[in-house]
């Protein structure tokens, strides 16, 4: 054998990786776990803004509509409950979305 | 025992424990290969990992599953050139480059450095070629597949590393 063959031997027998690869896997996962989640609350943030968007676009055309057709007398208490129910709507949307996040998203199914 | 194609058409589908086990078979092979073309060893494991982060999002862009592992070490390759460019620009950027040159085989006396750091003295083409097709067994055509370079230019690059280790070793045995 050479005395390249001999150093390329050891080249190859040092710089082989043949540890478990337990903790390799476990690092991919959270990787790819984490990197979902960061693409899917954007998603959720681009929607909400969306939805805000139109609901800042169409919610005054309705409000008059409705108020000239009777159906609505826009005070401040209606102003405030209104605000209250979508303040909900959005409070259970964010729970949810922060719910998939630890329990599917991090993990991949993987926990338990 | 399954094959790679049957792993990867079940990953496609959303298995994480199919993509489990195609990286249990094949992050030794992925991991060794990181660590002898990286410029800084330390974070071979990193680019290996970014590697895998990277299959299991593009596993649908492979199209023979036999294939996996070859893939796999392209995407090493082209990963470890991205790394190796951004690195240069810190370097550059911070002008730190004395770093660089204490890296280098003239800076330090050939007979004492050791067979890694003989090895590391190559350039990134060099020791990706003559890792594939020395240390990992591939032909000089599947190395050329897997680096995206011309056959010529592997086999000529195997050929300089080659007469470069030599002449640093002062092998006569040409």
């Amino acid at each position: 054998m050479s005395d390249l063959d001999d150093a390329l031997a050891q080249v190859w027998e040092q710089t082989s990786v043949d540890t478990a690869p337990l903790a390799f896997n476990a690092g991919v996962f959270e990787q790819i776990a984490r990197r979902r989640a960061r693409l899917e609350l954007g998603v959720a943030a681009l929607i909400a803004v969306a939805v805000w968007a139109v609901a800042m676009a169409l919610g005054p055309l309705l409000m008059r509509v409705m108020t000239q057709m009777g159906v609505l007398i826009v005070s401040a208490p209606v102003l405030i409950a209104m605000g209250m129910v979508g303040a909900g709507i959005g409070l259970v949307a964010l729970m949810q979305v922060r719910r998939r996040v630890d329990r599917d998203w991090w993990t991949l199914g993987l926990r338990g | 025992m399954h094959s790679d194609a049957e792993w990867v058409g079940k990953a496609r589908q959303g298995s994480t424990r199919a993509f489990a086990a195609l990286m249990t078979r094949h992050q030794g092979v992925v991991r060794s290969f990181a660590r002898r073309i990286s410029a800084d060893p330390a974070d071979a494991d990193d680019l290996a990992q970014e590697v895998f982060v990277f299959a299991w999002s593009h596993l649908s862009t492979l199209q023979d599953g036999d294939r996996f592992r070859s893939w796999v070490l392209g995407v090493t390759w082209r990963k470890a050139q991205t790394r190796a460019r951004s690195r240069a620009r810190r370097r550059a950027r911070d002008g730190a480059w004395l770093e660089g040159q204490s890296r280098s085989g003239e800076a330090v006396g050939d007979a004492a450095l050791t067979a890694v750091q003989l090895f590391e003295t190559l350039s990134p083409d060099q020791r990706a070629a003559l890792a594939l097709c020395h240390g990992e067994g591939w032909s000089h055509a599947e190395a050329a597949d897997i680096l995206g370079q011309p056959l010529g230019t592997v086999k000529s690059n195997i050929a300089r590393a080659k007469a470069k280790l030599r002449a640093r070793l002062g092998d006569e045995d040409e």
